[in-house]
This record gives C-alpha cells, sequence and structure tokens, in this order.
C-alpha cells in the first residue's frame, strides 16, 4: 500500500509517496490525524518530514505487539532518548545526553504512515480526540515544569515571556491549584483566553513600578515560583528578578542567548533556576487525563484548523509563514483515506 | 575593651571602646573566645562598605565566634552564665512575612552581628538567647568558631538533589571550598573532586577528604572531571570562588540532571549559561546562609568526630595583631592563609 509523507526540501514542502513500512518486532505504523504545524518546522534539517506534535490511530503492528491495538487512537511521545546513556540506564532518560527530538534530528509525524516504538505511543482517553491530543506534547513540557518546580498548591505563580509554551504553561497552571496566577504576555488575545480562565494577564511593564505592583499581589515580596518560557536573556533576568527571596525560577523555553546578568540576584536570593525540556512516559498519560477530563482547557490553545491538502497548498502558494505566527496551534488534519497532493 | 573597629576601606583601627551596657530582656552578654576571619570581612577591610550598611560609620567585624556567656537579662531562660557557645549572626526581627513562615534568613528586617551591630573582633559582645547554641565540652572553642562557615556549606549538602554515595565538584578551597568538602564527606557524599591551583590548599583539600584535586594550570579541569566521571560530569557541583568561568565551570561540570551549588559571590554581572537548565536539566541554585538548626546539626557532627575542621586553621592570634598578622596576611598570602582565628580575650 502507498502512504504519503511530507518532507521539507530546499525546494519547500514536497508530499512524498512511499511504500507503508512494515513494523519490525515491538514497532507500530501511526496514520498522523492530527499534526501541529509551527514556525519552527519551516527551519527543520533538510529532507526531514517536518512535525514533532501528532496524534493518529494505529494501522500495523509489528511482531510482539498485541493486534488488538490496531485502530487505537494514540499520541507519539515527541522525542526518542538514546536508551544507553547513565541517564537513560538511571531511569532519568528525560535528561539524555543523546536525546533526539522529532521532527528536528529524526523524521517526525506529518505522514499518513509513521514508523514508531510501541511504547512511544499513548492510547487516548475516552472523549479526547486526535486534534486536541496533538497538543499532548507541549502541554506535557508544561505539566513537567510545574511537577519539577518546588510550587505546591496554594503557592502563587507567574508564567512569563511569549510563545507557545507559555500559553500551554499557563493553562497547565491553572490546573494546578495554585492561589495567584500572573500570566504576564504580549499579546492581548492570548491574555485573553488565560484571564478568562482565571489569572490575572498583564502585558509586561514597561518600568520597576509595574513590576512592583505585580509583586504585592503575588503575595508581597514576589511569586514562590516563576515559570520563564519566553527564552529571552531579559525574560530570564525578569523572572529571576520577579521570584520571591528562596523562590524558584523554571526555563520552560528552548535555549536563549547568553547574556551578562547579576547571578548574585540568584545566589544572594537563595533562589534557584531548574528547567524541563522533555516529558517521560507517565507525565504525558497524566496530560492526557487531566485534558480528557477538561481540567485543561484545551480550546484557548487551538488556532486555525486546516486540512492537509489546503495546507500544502498555502506552503505552495507562500501564504502559510504568516499564519503560523500567533501563540495558537495551527492543526493540520488528516482524515482517513485522503489523496494527498492529488 | 579592645576593639577591631571597621571605619572605612583599609581602616580598621584597635581601639579602646566602653564594655557594652548589662543586658536587658532577651538579650545576652558574651565574652568572645574565638572569631575568625570571613572573607566577606576582607572584602569589608579591602573594599568596604559591602555588607555593611551604607549609613554605618563605624561598626566593630568579626561574626563567625564561639563565646562564654558572662551575663544574661532578666528573661533569658535557654542558657545560663558560664555556658559555652555558639552565636548564630542573624538577629530577626520574629515578626515579618518571612519570619512569620520560619524563613528567618530572609528577615526584612535582619540585624547581623558583625555588620549592623558590633561583632566579635572585641573581648564582648551581645546576641538575644535565640542565637546561640550550647556548645558541648568535648568540642573545642576553636572549633566552635568554625561552626557558621561550616553551616554554609552543610546548608547546601542538605539540598534536595545532594544524596548519599552521590559525587561531587568543588571548585575553589579556601575557607568555604574547604567547609564544602568537609561537609561533603560527613553529609556521605561518594567521591569528592577539588579544582584549586594553590599547591598548600590543595594539600588541605586532599587532607580533608577530597579523592583528587585537579590543578588547572597542569589539567583542563572540565575534560579531567568528565574524564573521572565516564563522560558524565558529577551529579552536584559546588561553586565556593565567585567568578564568571568558575561558575560556567560549576555548571558545565554537573552531569545532566545535576545540581549545581553557587555559594560564591561576583563581583561584577556574569555571563553565565542557564540553558544548561532546561537542556540538560540541570538545577542551578544559589546556597548562602542557612537555617538556625543547621547550627545544631553541625555542632552534634563535630561532637561525633565526623566533621574535624582542624586542618582549616592556619593561624591563631591576639586581636592586637588582627591587621597587621591578620587581614594583611590574608591578603598577601593567600595560599597557606585559610582560616586566621582571633582571641581577643
Ligand atoms: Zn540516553
Ligand atoms: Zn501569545
Ligand atoms: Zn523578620
Amino acid at each position: 500500500m502507498t502512504c504519503t509523507e511530507i518532507r521539507l526540501t530546499d525546494a519547500g514542502l514536497e508530499a512524498a509517496r512511499i511504500e507503508q513500512p512494515s513494523p519490525g518486532p515491538g514497532e507500530v505504523v501511526v496514520a498522523t490525524r492530527a499534526a501541529i504545524v509551527g514556525p519552527t518546522d519551516l527551519e527543520a534539517p533538510n529532507n526531514r518530514v517536518i512535525c514533532g506534535e501528532f496524534s493518529g490511530e494505529i494501522i500495523d503492528v509489528g511482531p510482539g505487539v498485541d493486534r488488538g491495538m490496531i485502530g487505537t487512537a494514540v499520541a507519539v511521545l515527541g522525542f526518542r532518548p538514546g536508551g544507553t546513556c547513565d541517564r537513560c540506564l538511571d531511569g532519568a532518560s528525560t535528561a539524555c545526553s543523546d536525546l533526539q527530538l522529532r521532527g528536528d534530528s529524526i523524521d517526525g509525524g506529518l505522514a499518513n504512515a509513521v514508523l514508531v516504538g510501541a511504547h512511544e505511543v499513548l492510547p487516548l482517553p475516552a472523549g479526547l480526540g486526535c486534534e486536541a491530543a496533538a497538543l499532548m506534547h507541549r502541554l506535557a513540557r508544561a505539566l513537567r515544569a510545574i511537577r519539577r518546580s518546588t510550587g505546591r498548591p496554594g503557592d502563587h505563580v507567574a508564567v512569563l515571556g511569549g510563545g507557545p509554551l507559555a500559553l500551554a504553561t499557563s493553562l497547565v497552571s491553572l490546573s494546578a491549584g495554585f492561589g495567584r496566577t500572573a500570566f504576564v504576555h504580549d499579546h492581548a488575545r492570548c491574555r485573553d483566553a488565560v484571564a478568562s480562565n482565571g489569572a490575572r494577564a498583564v502585558a509586561p511593564p514597561g518600568n520597576g513600578a509595574g513590576w512592583d505592583e505585580l509583586r504585592t499581589w503575588l503575595g508581597g515580596y514576589g511569586p514562590d515560583v516563576v515559570f520563564e518560557c519566553g527564552g529571552t536573556p531579559e525574560s530570564r533576568l525578569a523572572a529571576i528578578d520577579l521570584t520571591r527571596p528562596a523562590g524558584s525560577v523554571v526555563l520552560v523555553a528552548d535555549d536563549a542567548t547568553r547574556v551578562p546578568m547579576d547571578i548574585n540576584l540568584l545566589v544572594m536570593g537563595d533562589k534557584r533556576v531548574q528547567g524541563a525540556r522533555v516529558y517521560t512516559a507517565g507525565e504525558a498519560r497524566a496530560t492526557l487525563e487531566l485534558m480528557a477530563r477538561s481540567r485543561i482547557k484545551v480550546s484557548a490553545l487551538i488556532g486555525e484548523t486546516v486540512e492537509v491538502n489546503a495546507f500544502l497548498a498555502a506552503a505552495r502558494n507562500g501564504s502559510l509563514q504568516s499564519r503560523l505566527a500567533g501563540c495558537e496551534a495551527t492543526i493540520v488534519r488528516w482524515p482517513r483515506d485522503t489523496a494527498v497532493g492529488a | 575593651m579592645l576593639a577591631a573597629n571597621w571605619h572605612g576601606p583599609k581602616d580598621i583601627r584597635l581601639e579602646e571602646l566602653p564594655d557594652p551596657i548589662e543586658p536587658t530582656g532577651e538579650d545576652v552578654l558574651v565574652e568572645v573566645s574565638w572569631c575568625g576571619i570571613c572573607g566577606t570581612d576582607l572584602h569589608e577591610y579591602l573594599a568596604g562598605p559591602i555588607f555593611i550598611p551604607p549609613h554605618v560609620d563605624e561598626v566593630v567585624l568579626g561574626h563567625e565566634f564561639s563565646a562564654r556567656v558572662v551575663a544574661i537579662g532578666d528573661q533569658v531562660d535557654s542558657v545560663a552564665i558560664g555556658d559555652r557557645v555558639v552565636v548564630i549572626p542573624h538577629r530577626v526581627c520574629r515578626e515579618c512575612h518571612f519570619c512569620r513562615r520560619l524563613m528567618f534568613q530572609h528577615c526584612r528586617n535582619l540585624q547581623l552581628i558583625g555588620y549592623t551591630r558590633n561583632g566579635a573582633f572585641a573581648r564582648f559582645t551581645i546576641a538575644r538567647q535565640d542565637q546561640l547554641v550550647v556548645l558541648p565540652a568535648e568540642i573545642p572553642e576553636e572549633f566552635g568558631a568554625l561552626v557558621e562557615p561550616l553551616a554554609v556549606t552543610f546548608h547546601g549538602m542538605r539540598q534536595p538533589g545532594v544524596e548519599l554515595g552521590a559525587d561531587i565538584t568543588i571548585i575553589g578551597a579556601g575557607p568555604i571550598g574547604l567547609s564544602a568538602v568537609a561537609t561533603a564527606k560527613a553529609a556521605g557524599l561518594g567521591r569528592i573532586y577539588v579544582v584549586e591551583m594553590l599547591p598548600q590548599r590543595a594539600a588541605i583539600a586532599r587532607a580533608m577528604g577530597a579523592d583528587e584535586v585537579l590543578d588547572p594550570r597542569d589539567v583542563e579541569p572540565l575534560a579531567a572531571i568528565r574524564e573521572l566521571t565516564g563522560g558524565e560530569g558529577t551529579s552536584v557541583t559546588m561553586e565556593c570562588v565567585g567568578r564568571e568561568e568558575t561558575m560556567d565551570l560549576a555548571i558545565q561540570a554537573a552531569r545532566p540532571g545535576g545540581l549545581v551549588l553557587l555559594a560564591g559571590i561576583t563581583e561584577s554581572p556574569s555571563d553565565v549559561d542557564l540553558n544548561a537548565a532546561v537542556r540538560d536539566e540541570k538545577e542551578i541554585r544559589g546556597c548562602i546562609g542557612y537555617f538556625d538548626g543547621e547550627f545544631g546539626a553541625v555542632i552534634e557532627l563535630l561532637a561525633s568526630g565526623r566533621l574535624d575542621p582542624a586542618p582549616m586553621i592556619t593561624h591563631k592570634l591576639e586581636l592586637d595583631r588582627i591587621v597587621a598578622d591578620g587581614f594583611e596576611l590574608l591578603v598577601r598570602d593567600r595560599d597557606s592563609c585559610i582560616k586566621v582565628l582571633v582571641s581577643p580575650s
């Protein structure tokens, strides 16, 4: 049977016909039903199948895998640990030294036949559809950031910075029983979405008085935990400054450039910086449960939903880039029996 | 009484000050046995005021000390005249936001003996009874003066992520680095690697329990630590120098998922790579100060012999020699001079 996968090449996004792969021992084939496309997908290495965040349906299983799984809707872990480094052998593969990210260092999921390990897929709980489940990766990153933090129910927190992870982290934090939650973010539309779910959402204060006001609202001396999602040097410095003495900052964003900063703020303030990059399978499962129970308000995270052929057309006519700019996810739908690129 | 009174940078005067008045309320008058010169005292001497508030014109330095109780206020019930004690320099308000949450080291109205109140480079000083921890008879009073610096690094060893049998890299073998070696050993850590280039400090680190001391002039320390740990780095690293390069080394030398404790204070803004927190899930934590209860725990470890700070004591002097043979010696001879203990009595 022939299938289709969408790769980023020098000539742009291309739909390529492939033979459906036959799964080896312990492997399954997933037909993607929903995938999230963002700006970084258009910067993937050459000839990579794009999309690290996707969900779909199992259409074939290899030896040793329960055939009853065929037809199951699943979310797929957005990364693959190497499995052999000391961290992996310690069972701490989130800090794996050889971690590969789907859609980046290995092929992603924008295809209707994706070969993955049976241990890399998570069946969707009842009531959760594939489109929402495609958001699992970013929400599980947020969940891990919250779990790893020192924040406990009743603590005051702030979510700082721009970008999809900021939106995801603020919505997950609203399900964690925190006391006051402040969302400091550039976009009015994102602020409205988070405010309507119970946070106080403000634009980044332009001056010290604005930050002081926020600090006062967050328990007097600043929040117990700040989740820094912007990844800019300014945002990181603001996060360390904002958090209360002996509080913690969790970096949820990817790498920021280095910039001179007063590290004594950290040392003298008895503060800590932690980070979260990916998540465990258990954390992914917990995220899916919270999503299925509507404890995380997924709708605020979804921007445009576009069918796969319309998506390819937009890529060809150059209108795609501008549509991917916001923090909300652009979801590509790939319904069963769709003829792609035809 | 004779006192070493700070008036400004390079201006510590040996002066006759009036003895403190009879203590009232919960206050206790103590006679100082031994007081160590701390790295921050040296900073105050060379470039102060740093921790001394700007409005203070003069103050008696000295906050690492053991003493004997000589008079007590009418509300004192936890110590008696004649007790040998160690003094916690923090005098907290017990009323502010942080005190009410038992986070005394962040008290908004914190007073510090030796910075905001007259300290222990004098025969007598005053403390409140909740600042005193009784020193058991088997612990020499010289060791009592080391409880404060030991508590700083002991606080680090009590952080989540510092685990029994784990390996550690300690950067710098000055007083704090050597305290880290001693407390790491007492806390049950495994292999202890130290990065230090001064030969006598390196020798003392070895004597106190370091398994390996790396001299950055001989080896590239990061490569050496990775080689010693199968390419991974150590579970814990502790920076005890306060320079940008060594902070970066501390972050890089921690294994993925490891803990970085920053105990050094830098003199200027530093370009430190926090990306490792995300990329490798390293946790980077400021490590300054201690909880009051940690003084008692350090004293227990000293009493049981599991903590032996003796090699750190390199010099002992009378108070009248504190400037020429104390502060100036610390400036002149960083290698052989670790902890100078001063006796004002
Ligand atoms: Zn690994
Ligand atoms: Zn936004
Ligand atoms: Zn207080």
